[in-house]
């Protein structure tokens, strides 16, 4: 049972999707796209998501509807834990592609906290999460609880980012997915912030990093062994930090990515895939950590699930659980969100 | 000692005799059988459980082409042990 005082809630949910949708079929011409097209296309990928923007103006936009949803003022955010892996989207486009690593990094941090900080959130800490794949969000979110929950922070906005700017870059190494351009970011807070919100009941967090030494293009087989014992290994560890058994939830939000390699995770973790749910896949593809607030924003349009949800959140050697619950406030009205369903149209 | 059979007889009963044990098919590509990933994921895994051996995650992945050849591997290393 939650004691109210305790529980630490996500809300205010704020999403900027890339704003051209192109085809899949694009791919087809980028090395291993031969391969692969032909199975996102039948395994209900349709289109991914690209911006122009670049990767600071997705965050603006994000966090400007995650504090309109939210009713929030930028002041009153003590933390922003922004989560990304590819920090060169931050700088200019047409930035030297020869400049010193240590230059790129420098010139994100600036661009990232000068925009954060035009939109009023200047006192806030700013920290980064990055090397995780997607499953920094639920990281992510483990540790907005833990600052919440010590009091070093009251409101803490975590920011999901990730744009590939070439091409090559779109298809994941083992096939698993197409990425989009996206951001999306909530509030982690004592309170619901905005109209509707969950309620954190649990996390859980695994890995195994050695799975990282195999490459799924080159050694196939190897890196399911691989996967399959890391899982096995680290499985019987999340039941009791999630303080629930993840048979007991009756539906899985889960990222985006191809129904086969799903089907593989819910073997290694013998969960039926019955209950697994893409609310987004044909439409967004997969929009790295970004993809588990969209698919939590898509599930507050929805009627409850009387159980809560699970939500599950795989990276490359990571695999993560949150258990959530729907709670209402009163606080703000809920905005659609609009920058899933209007798109600029489908470019030839 | 040959582990055909005993690998067809795994491959039946993983996909539940979607894939039923056939000594004629036993050079023909598992994809071309109908061995998913998935599939494939649990036929290693009855097979490290049956025969009480771990797979290295360096097995040249020709190794799992057909049962034939995954017999063929795993009496190569039992003659060497």
């Amino acid at each position: 049972m939650h004691n109210a005082q305790d529980a630490i809630h996500l809300s205010a949910i704020g999403t900027a999707l890339g704003e051209l949708s192109l085809p899949i079929e694009d791919l087809r011409k980028e090395p291993s796209g031969q391969d692969f097209v032909p199975l996102f296309l039948t395994d209900g990928f349709i289109s991914y998501r690209k911006t122009h923007r670049g990767a600071v103006e997705l965050v603006r936009t994000s966090v400007k509807r995650t504090l309109e949803v939210g009713g929030i003022a930028p002041a009153s955010i003590d933390a922003v834990l922004l989560c990304a892996e590819n920090f060169e989207e931050f700088v200019d486009a047409d930035a030297p592609s020869d400049a010193a690593p240590g230059s790129v990094a420098l010139q994100a941090r600036l661009r990232i906290a000068a925009a954060l900080s035009e939109m009023g959130l200047s006192v806030s800490y700013l920290m980064g999460l990055w090397s995780a794949g997607c499953a920094n969000f639920v990281a992510a979110m483990a540790l907005a609880k833990g600052l919440v929950a010590q009091n070093c922070a009251k409101n803490v906005l975590v920011v999901t980012v990730d744009c590939d700017r070439q091409l090559s870059a779109r298809i994941m190494n083992n096939g698993g997915a197409v990425y989009s351009d996206g951001a999306s970011s909530c509030i982690v807070s004592r309170s619901v912030h905005g109209e509707e919100g969950y309620r954190i009941d649990g996390i859980a967090l695994s890995a195994d990093i050695s799975v990282a030494a195999i490459d799924p293009r080159k050694n196939p087989f190897g890196y399911l062994v691989s996967l399959n014992r890391a899982i096995g290994k680290v499985k019987r560890g999340i039941e009791p930090q999630l303080g629930r058994g993840l048979d007991s939830y009756d539906r899985i939000l889960t990222p985006n990515l191809r129904r086969r390699s799903l089907a593989i995770l819910a073997e290694s973790f013998r969960l039926p895939m019955t209950r697994f749910d893409m609310p987004l896949k044909s439409r967004v593809a997969h929009v790295n950590a970004a993809d588990h607030l969209l698919a939590l924003e898509m599930d507050l349009l929805e009627p409850p699930t009387k159980d809560g949800v699970l939500l599950f959140n795989p990276g490359p050697f990571a695999w993560n659980f949150m258990g959530l619950s729907r709670v209402a406030a009163h606080q703000s009205a809920r905005v659609a969100p609009e920058s899933i369903n209007d798109p600029l149209p489908l470019a030839a | 000692m040959s582990f055909n059979t005993t690998l067809d007889n795994l491959l039946a009963d993983v996909t539940e005799g979607a894939v039923p044990a056939d000594a004629s098919l036993q050079a023909k590509p598992l994809n071309e059988r109908g061995v998913d990933s998935v599939t494939m994921l649990r036929f290693l895994v009855a097979i490290e459980d049956a025969l009480g051996i771990e797979w290295s995650t360096d097995t040249p992945r020709e190794v799992f082409r057909s049962i034939q050849s995954v017999a063929a591997y795993l009496n190569e290393a039992v003659s060497v042990a």
